[in-house]
């Protein structure tokens, strides 16, 4: 077991580096450098610039150099500790992540929790009331919200929160509380913003994980253990709740370490929509402006939170269902 | 009419009941009597007032009293509709550390400036200036007694430190500005006394003041990041350069900021949107930076301006700008109400929405027109060469022609301008000095796909296809790009659509690119683009600001190699003939010029314009960059119509600091 877990803990280590050169190079690959798209981005805002400044300030930020320079330097300066300096934001990366991480986290879990409640007993409903009116209706609610493009979703939550309720649109606090120390007031002002960012990132994954959980407690189900439980008088949920349940939830543990990254990644586009200061909208931002060393540690850090999480996950799963053996290799 | 374009016609015309009263609609040019001017001849007050919480600061005694801290000749700006009361909080909203533009013309702290009409150079930080006869030297004269926001005393030395120890330091400023040149020789900044700097130049200059007012030169808000801005805080600069520190204890302080170089911790100090410890003469200084979720700025309490009654200048004490990453949540608060006044950002297409919740939201709209030729230019490549026959067809002006009456501008300006706009040629506005003429308003401008189709035929692109798309020699079908940037401040995309549609009904068939931005600039630098889509708000001014009519650099779009060419000195490029030649020779004349003998020049170079369709305009003065104003209704001082463009740095050139809060 132990053998085990040192070999998958240097398989990800070699990965996380690899996946430190990949993300380095697919940053560059566009044309042009971050420069390119400043340029760009103050002539879209309407602002003339001159190209002859710019030339200045690429020597200048050592966008100059080859890029396996840039990218050991990159390296060398991770070892010790520092990312780098944002281009854009000209501040250090790690101050900038730092930042955000406390709000992204909490927005993740919050998705992360509207899933789970809203999965865990529609699906266990649907499997056991399977084809009744309400696993129809289930059904069908699970996948529209599997179908809008999340961003629409964003959108037009955003539009009716403002017409119907009118409230403060977009971004995780109103004006009021932006910086101000954290209070009881400020913690539900919080809250008062957080259902459409929760809603709108849950919505998919809970769809995916209402038909994954039907359809393993289905399985379950037929089993010849749980008709012999039914046949001597054991009441439906209690037999289904007892033992069924924690097979079929098997995947959703193996699925643990893929939810963080897949949040943050998978909520960038909307955080851009709702202007939640997340890491994920820093990505976004980075990436379209080229600033590398600030796109390349964020996603540095979410291919290194998946090796880890999957590793975790892996690990949890041993524990918890004796089922499973390493026989051999890994 | 294609299905699209009736159904949007139909919903804007919808919108537009909505919209309903006229008075909203940009005229064309007003009579100069009635723009206000901030020209004030009146005496100078004799008592002084000043913001509460300042009078609260002199009492304690942390600040000198009022007539020290202005100093002996102040600025006088007579307000728009009345004297302000003092206080309030300016919400706005930005969308990040790029958006520095946002900020700078809200500042404005140019040494020189325009008045209201967009035309007349008048006094800003310096109170007056003299221009020699042959045009090179110009020695501008700074107020008694001004001082910093940290009360050190604002002098002709702040100017020398930026020329000598900012702009020619080749670490800081690598690429020297352009403005300093005339000629190819850099000029000198000299002082002559503690309140008197003089400019001279190797070559006459006389566009150099125009250059000085706008937004080539403007102040240390816009400029500092770089390095060139024209005066800078000597008192306070100096800690970080290595000039007047030991260079290792700089390295060292640098490195443990993270940064490269000191350079860039150099100019990271610089930057008041940065950094909120350095000294500004805006009228509000930074209190938290541009890197935060919330940009604020408080009143300066050493600002050189008073009213007409003697009270100091900025009547608002805050401005705090709100972060937004994307501009639909940008626009969904205007529509709430939530920014007191705002135009950067607010997209034209929002107007109708806009107009429906301005009672609930307590505000009023107002329409900034654009001073540009025109809002959405067709370039077309002169110089392009990686296929003759395509730059055959690009080169003839027959076809050019053509491709400019087969456009339904009327069409275009109800779906994509909601009607704001005029539709007209590429040409500078009508109350710009440089305008030639009415008869060149619509020349070529009107919709004739019947007559195009005619011109089409009798140059030589009379075979068509089975789908009735005219061929090339080859007998292959004719097809151009057109390139269209996306996410831009426009809609380029929708029109670059209509224009294809446009243009297939006379058998043009043009395949649209869309583009992003910075992969744009890169290919209209290398000379792939056939035709383009882009904006050409500063081209009213031919001297001051060129890219869009002359072709000075690699990134003019409709000559890249002639600009190439031009701003390598000839290493590199195309050389010129023709009509680009002398559009070149035209510019560097006009350089020379005092502004009424440049007059005659401008027409002839929009004349040149007019002949050549380079640049084929569609619709002209609509307020979709940045000329939507949402004004609260207790936000006064506002004027009704401001000049819009860049160069001219609006809203800054409605004067900010005599707008106030009337509750």
């Amino acid at each position: 077991m132990l053998a085990y877990i040192v070999h998958r803990i240097l398989l990800a280590c070699l990965t996380i580096a690899v996946i430190s050169v990949i993300s380095f190079v697919i940053i560059q690959l566009p044309p042009g450098d971050y420069l390119d798209s400043y340029i760009a981005t103050l002539e879209a805002q309407g602002d003339p610039v001159s190209d002859l400044q710019v030339a200045g300030l690429r020597k200048q930020y050592g966008l100059d150099r080859p890029m396996p320079v840039q990218y050991l330097i990159w390296v060398g300066n991770m070892l010790q500790g520092e990312f780098g300096v944002s281009l854009e934001w000209n501040r250090p990366v790690s101050q900038l992540i730092g930042e955000r991480l406390f709000l992204t986290v909490v927005v993740a879990l919050a998705a992360v929790l509207f899933m789970w409640i809203m999965a865990i007993p529609i699906g266990i409903y649907s499997a056991v009331r399977q084809r009744s009116i309400g696993d129809y209706v289930f059904t069908f609610v699970g996948f529209i919200g599997l179908a809008i493009p999340d961003f629409l979703l964003a959108l037009v939550l955003m539009y009716f929160a403002f017409a119907w309720f009118d409230a403060s649109v977009g971004g995780l606090f109103s004006p009021e509380y932006i910086d101000q120390p954290w209070s009881f007031g400020r913690a539900v002002d919080m809250l008062k913003h957080l259902w459409v960012p929760a809603i709108v990132l849950g919505t998919a994954g809970t769809a995916q994980l209402i038909r994954i959980l039907r359809a393993n407690l289905l399985d379950e189900m037929r089993k010849p253990y749980v008709v012999t439980a039914r046949a001597k008088g054991l009441s439906l949920w209690r037999a289904v709740l007892k033992y069924p349940v924690r097979v079929a939830l098997n995947p959703l543990v193996s699925t643990i370490g893929y939810i963080l990254p897949f949040v943050i990644s998978g909520s960038v586009i909307v955080s851009v929509v709702l202007s939640l200061p997340t890491v994920g909208q820093l990505l976004l931002g980075a990436l379209m402006s080229q600033d590398m060393y600030l796109a390349g540690t964020i996603v540095l850090l979410l291919g290194a939170m998946t090796v880890i999480g999957t590793l975790l996950s892996d690990i949890l799963l041993v524990v918890i269902d004796p089922r499973i053996r390493m026989d051999g290799a890994a | 009419m294609n299905g699209k374009l009736i159904a949007g016609r139909l919903i804007l015309l919808a919108g537009f009941s909505v919209i309903g009263t006229a008075s909203d609609a940009p005229a064309s040019s007003e009579p100069a009597s009635s723009v206000h001017s901030f020209k004030y001849d009146g005496p100078m007050p004799t008592k002084f007032d000043e913001a509460p919480e300042l009078a609260a600061r002199v009492a304690r005694g942390e600040l000198p009293p009022i007539a020290e801290r202005i100093g002996s000749e102040p600025l006088i700006i007579p307000p728009i509709e009345r004297i302000g009361k003092y206080g309030g909080t300016w919400r706005r909203a930005f969308t990040g550390p790029v958006d520095y533009q946002n900020i700078d013309r809200i500042l404005h702290d140019h040494v020189i400036y325009y008045d209201l009409d967009g035309l007349t150079l008048v006094p800003h930080i310096a109170k007056s200036w003299d221009v020699s006869d042959d045009g090179r030297v110009f020695t501008f004269h700074l107020r008694k007694g001004m001082k910093w926001s940290d009360g050190h005393p604002f002098t002709a030395d702040d100017f020398v430190f930026a020329y000598e120890k900012l702009i020619l330091n080749d670490e800081l400023v690598p690429v020297k500005p352009t403005w300093l040149r005339s000629g190819g020789e850099l000029g000198v900044v000299s002082k002559v006394d503690n309140h008197t700097v003089r400019y001279s130049f190797a070559r006459p200059y006389h566009v150099f003041l125009e250059k000085y007012a706008g937004l080539l030169v403007a102040g240390q808000s816009t400029f500092a990041r770089v390095g060139t801005a024209p005066y800078a805080p000597a008192h306070y600069l100096k800690q970080f350069h290595p000039d007047f520190v030991d260079r290792d204890d700089l390295e060292r302080l640098v490195k443990e900021t993270g940064l490269n170089t000191w350079s860039q911790y150099f100019l990271q100090h610089t930057t008041p949107q940065h950094n909120p410890q350095i000294p500004v003469v805006a009228p509000w200084k930074t209190v938290q930076p541009i890197t935060s979720q919330r940009f604020v700025l408080e009143r300066n309490p050493y600002y050189w301006a008073i009213d007409p009654q003697g009270n100091q200048l900025p009547y608002i004490d805050r401005i705090a700008m709100q972060f937004a990453s994307d501009l639909d949540v940008l626009n969904l608060r205007a529509i709430k109400g939530e920014f007191d006044m705002q135009h950067r950002h607010i997209q034209l297409a929002k107007v109708p929405v806009l107009k429906a919740n301005q009672h609930k939201g307590n505000y009023r709209v107002l329409f900034w027109p654009g001073l540009g030729g025109t809002e959405c230019g067709i370039f077309v490549n002169q110089t392009y060469d990686e296929d003759p026959e395509i730059a055959r067809w690009l080169g003839n002006r027959d076809f050019r022609i053509a491709l400019s009456i087969s456009i339904d501008r009327e069409a275009i300006n109800e779906t994509i301008f909601l009607g704001t706009g005029t539709p007209r040629a590429f040409l500078c506005p009508p109350n710009s000095p440089y305008y030639p003429g009415p008869e060149l308003e619509h020349r070529y401008a009107q919709f004739d796909p019947a007559k195009a189709n005619a011109i089409l035929d009798r140059i030589g692109l009379d075979q068509k296809d089975a789908a009735g798309f005219r061929l090339r020699a080859d007998g292959r079908r004719l097809v151009l790009s057109l390139a269209a940037v996306s996410a831009a401040f426009l809609d380029f995309t929708g029109i670059a659509e209509a224009l294809a549609e446009n243009w297939s009904k006379v058998g043009v068939k043009v395949s649209v690119t869309i583009e992003q931005r910075a992969l744009h600039s890169i290919r209209t630098r290398s000379n792939q683009q056939h035709l383009s889509l882009w904006g050409t708000g500063g081209s009213e001014n031919l001297w001051t600001y060129p890219p869009f009519t002359v072709p000075i650099s690699d990134s003019v779009k409709f000559a890249p190699q002639t600009g190439a060419w031009h701003q390598s000195q000839g290493q590199t490029g195309l050389e010129p003939t023709g009509a680009l030649k002398r559009l070149l020779d035209l510019f560097h004349h006009g350089e020379t010029l005092p502004l009424g003998q440049r007059i005659a020049v401008g027409h002839q170079i929009w004349q040149i314009h007019s002949d050549n369709l380079f640049v084929i305009g569609t619709v002209g003065l609509s307020p979709a960059f940045n000329g939507v104003v949402v004004v609260k209704n207790n936000f006064r001082n506002v004027p009704t119509r401001a000049p819009n463009s860049a160069t001219l740095q609006n809203p800054g050139i409605a004067r900010t600091e005599q707008f106030f809060f009337d509750d």
